[in-house]
């Protein structure tokens, strides 16, 4: 079975960087479903394509990141998420993880490392 | 739980056998009981029935009289052969029973032994004849007279014989059956006995042991104790409730700066120690730490108290100012029921690091500063020095003669203050940082003071300490200036030696401007291309210029207001002027549109110095200006940083002297002062 990807983050560049590194992963078993640029957006694609995975940019414009996680969190417990954020500090990491979300990853990442971290998430 | 069982098995194997042992022995006594009952009624029935011969054996010769008698008188005979036929039956059977008796062997043989034996067989001995006469009798309902007769005289001789026979086998059985009764006694209270042993044995072994587990539980309680009471680390169970367990070392109190209790709840005890933000992220972790989704490993990164300065102790808190905590997962059944908490005072440590990254600071700015004396002009370093040391002097002095009040205190306080500030301000500008950061440091420790209104002779105390650690930073900096002036190298001549010293002019007259609250403009003018100048040549300039530029700006520019006030642009002008003379020497100018010298301010203050008004009043114009060259004249009564001390225009004299050169003054008051150089040609040059 293939695990479903949601993609957010207000930055493109990040969204392309993320899109193609999975992609690039070669892990056949990925399939990206949707790319978000705000918290609204990744809420409405949640629910319609129920992904396992999100990577979730904490600080968007309509709805951030915290809300965002604690709305797909209830919506579908079964999701995982991996917070992607600039915001380095221990207290917006722990936040996120007791909203839903089940990993942190500090921006500027390297490839191995969110490859990793996303890994972390699958197992 | 295998192995659980198998430890429970062995700790209870010794105790299971005995009371297995206890059980069998209590069966088989109780076994042994019902087979020796048995038996006791068997002997009992044997003695009844050697008993009962002695009666039959009655019964028949009474029968057989009664028989012989009924025959004579013509009666009836029904009755006695009747008597006579069951007596003899009796007799038979209960012959046929003793010698049955005697057949058995074993535990299961009776009391009929080998003698009971041989006391039945005679008892049958004598029996035989009887029961040969009593033949005929028998289903005969007409005996005749004479068998009735020879049975009767034959029961009657042998009767009593009998009767004895009969009395021996019976007293022997029963001796035989207590015998036998007495033995099995012995063997019951014996297993008995045992069992009883066996019982004692169990109780001991158990009370041994519930008394060997009571000891090592109290010892292992205190252990936990000993360790909860000696670990200098807070160590402490919290549940998922969020509360203290009951067991938590003796030190958390002291590391917490709070009483604790066990059951008390963690959260005010983390409101009590830590600003909001951080409370708010450590409720989070521990949240997070009792939720199995996050892995712990990516937990382990984020613990926000790995490393927590606490909030600022009050007299309802007393304790360290950093602490550590570290938390580990404590799992039951796949589930965390609790983390042990460690907590770790690192006050000491976060001081030390703290120190050190201070006396790195240190030590980085101190190297920095030394970097910056190479790029500076020694004779404005020495300079600044001297001025700073004199300063210093000054606050010592002031810090010895201040009058005992706090009114005197506090003036002091400002007028140090003062001073510092100079220092800072000159030791910045000539990239002294270290020195500066020194002074800023002495700015601080007076701030606080200079708020106050109750001073004590106790506040001037770290002022007198802070003066000597300044005092030592200009003795590194002197030290380290004069080794380099001893480097026997020639000083490499810059490339615009002229150039440079223009920076160098600007940077201290608009510095010293600065400092005095002034405005000044700086002209230096100098031939292009700059001429070829003497080493020794650019030396003389590079001591001389700086107090003749100081000079300019602090006695000679105004105020801007007095610059206003005699129609003056509020800007002073300063130029300085190098100009090659035709025979190859050099003319040096410095001049300042300022308030120029008066002949009258120099009487004045000759006055005020101590000569005589009467030599002062006739003293020429060019006499009074010769004064101001002299040491440690100076116009102003007190000194400042840039004026004022008496060391200036004497030593531009010296120098000029040393180097061969005319020293010229014209002024011209409220308008100009102007010093003039004239170097010769230099010989070498």
């Amino acid at each position: 079975m293939r695990l479903k990807l949601l993609i957010v983050d207000d930055s493109m560049v990040i969204r392309n960087r993320i899109a193609r590194l999975c992609l690039d992963m070669r892990l056949p078993s990925l399939e990206i479903v949707g790319l978000a640029g705000d918290g609204r957006q990744a809420v409405d694609l949640a629910e319609r394509f129920r992904p396992d995975l999100v990577t979730m940019d904490l600080t968007m414009p309509h709805m951030d990141g915290e809300a965002c996680i604690a709305h797909i969190a209830a919506r579908l417990p079964e999701t995982r998420i991996l917070v992607v954020s600039a915001l380095s500090d221990k207290a917006t990491a722990l936040r996120a993880l007791k909203k839903g979300a089940q990993g942190f990853l500090h921006k500027p990442f390297s490839d191995a490392a969110l490859i990793e971290a996303l890994l972390e998430l699958i197992r | 739980m295998q192995n659980n069982r198998s430890s429970w098995l062995g700790k209870y194997r010794e105790l299971l056998a005995a009371i297995t042992l206890f059980l069998i022995l209590d069966l088989g006594v109780l076994a042994f009981n019902t087979f020796t009952s048995h038996l006791i009624e068997r002997d009992t029935a044997l003695i009844n029935t050697a008993g009962e011969l002695r009666v039959y054996s009655q019964q028949l010769t009474k029968a057989l009289l009664t028989l012989r008698q009924e025959l004579h008188a013509g009666e009836p005979v029904q009755t006695s052969l009747a008597e006579i036929g069951e007596a003899h039956a009796a007799f038979g059977a209960a012959l046929a029973q003793l010698r049955q008796a005697g057949q058995g062997g074993g535990l299961w043989r009776t009391s009929m032994d080998a003698t009971g034996q041989e006391r039945l067989a005679l008892l049958e001995d004598y029996w035989g004849p009887i029961e040969t006469a009593i033949l005929p009798l028998r289903d005969n309902p007409h005996p005749i007279a004479i068998d009735v007769d020879s049975a009767a005289t034959k029961a009657v001789g042998r009767n009593v014989r009998l009767m004895q026979l009969a009395d021996d086998l019976t007293r022997h059985l029963e001796a035989q059956a207590v015998a036998r009764a007495a033995w099995l006694r012995y063997i019951q209270v014996g297993a008995i006995l045992l069992a009883t042993l066996n019982f004692v044995f169990i109780v001991f072994k158990f009370i041994r042991r519930l008394l060997h587990s009571d000891r090592a539980a109290e010892q292992a309680r205190r252990e936990t104790r000993d360790i909860l009471a000696t670990v200098r680390e807070g160590l402490f169970l919290l549940d998922r409730d969020g509360r203290i367990g009951g067991q938590f070392s003796r030190s958390l109190p002291a590391l917490f700066g709070l009483p604790i209790t066990g059951g008390q709840a963690f959260a005010p005890i983390l409101a009590q120690l830590l600003e909001p933000e951080q409370r708010e992220a450590a409720q989070d972790y521990i949240d997070l730490l009792f939720n199995r989704k996050v892995k712990p490993a990516l937990l382990e990164t984020l613990n926000p108290l790995r490393e927590v300065a606490l909030k600022h102790q009050d007299e309802r808190r007393k304790g360290p100012s950093h602490l550590a905590f570290s938390f580990t997962q404590v799992q039951e059944a796949g589930e965390v029921s609790a983390l042990l908490v460690t907590v770790t005072d690192i006050s000491r440590q976060m001081q030390l690091a703290q120190a050190l990254a201070v006396t790195e600071a240190r030590a980085g700015s101190e190297v920095e500063s030394l970097l910056a004396l190479l790029d500076q002009d020694p004779a404005q370093v020495r300079d600044f020095l001297d001025a700073t040391r004199s300063r210093l002097d000054q606050m010592n002095r002031a810090l010895q003669d201040v009058r005992p009040e706090a009114q005197a205190y506090a003036e002091l306080i400002n007028q140090v203050f003062r001073g510092v500030h100079a220092i800072k301000g000159e030791a910045g500008s000539l990239g002294l940082t270290d020195l500066a950061a020194q002074a800023h440091q002495f700015e601080d420790v007076l701030a606080p003071l200079r708020r106050r209104h109750d001073l004590t002779g106790d506040d001037l105390i770290p002022i007198a300490f802070q003066v000597g650690e300044l005092r030592q930073k200009l003795a590194r900096i002197d030290a380290v200036l004069t080794r380099l002036a001893r480097l026997p190298d020639k000083p490499a001549t810059p490339a615009h030696p002229l150039t440079e010293l223009k920076k160098q002019i600007e940077h201290l007259a608009l510095k010293v401007a600065e400092d005095l609250n002034k405005k000044v403009r700086v002209e230096v003018v100098y031939p292009s291309p700059e001429p070829d100048l003497d080493a020794n040549l650019l030396r003389h300039l590079h001591t001389m210029l700086p107090q003749l530029v100081r000079n300019a700006v602090a006695h000679g520019i105004e105020a801007e207001s007095e610059r206003r006030q005699a129609g003056k642009p509020p800007e002073g002008t300063l130029r300085v002027e190098f100009l090659p003379t035709p025979d190859g020497g050099l003319s040096l100018s410095v001049r300042d549109d300022g308030r120029g010298i008066s002949c009258a301010r120099i009487r004045a203050r000759l006055i005020e110095l101590g000569h005589s008004p009467e030599r002062v009043e006739t003293m020429s114009e060019k006499e009074l200006l010769a004064c101001l060259f002299m040491p440690g004249f100076s116009l102003e009564a007190t000194a400042h940083a840039h004026a004022g001390r008496g060391v200036g225009l004497d030593l531009v004299r010296d120098m000029a002297a040393q180097a061969g050169a005319r020293l010229r003054l014209s002024t011209l008051p409220d308008a100009y002062t102007q010093f003039t150089l004239q170097f010769q040609p230099m010989p070498c040059a």
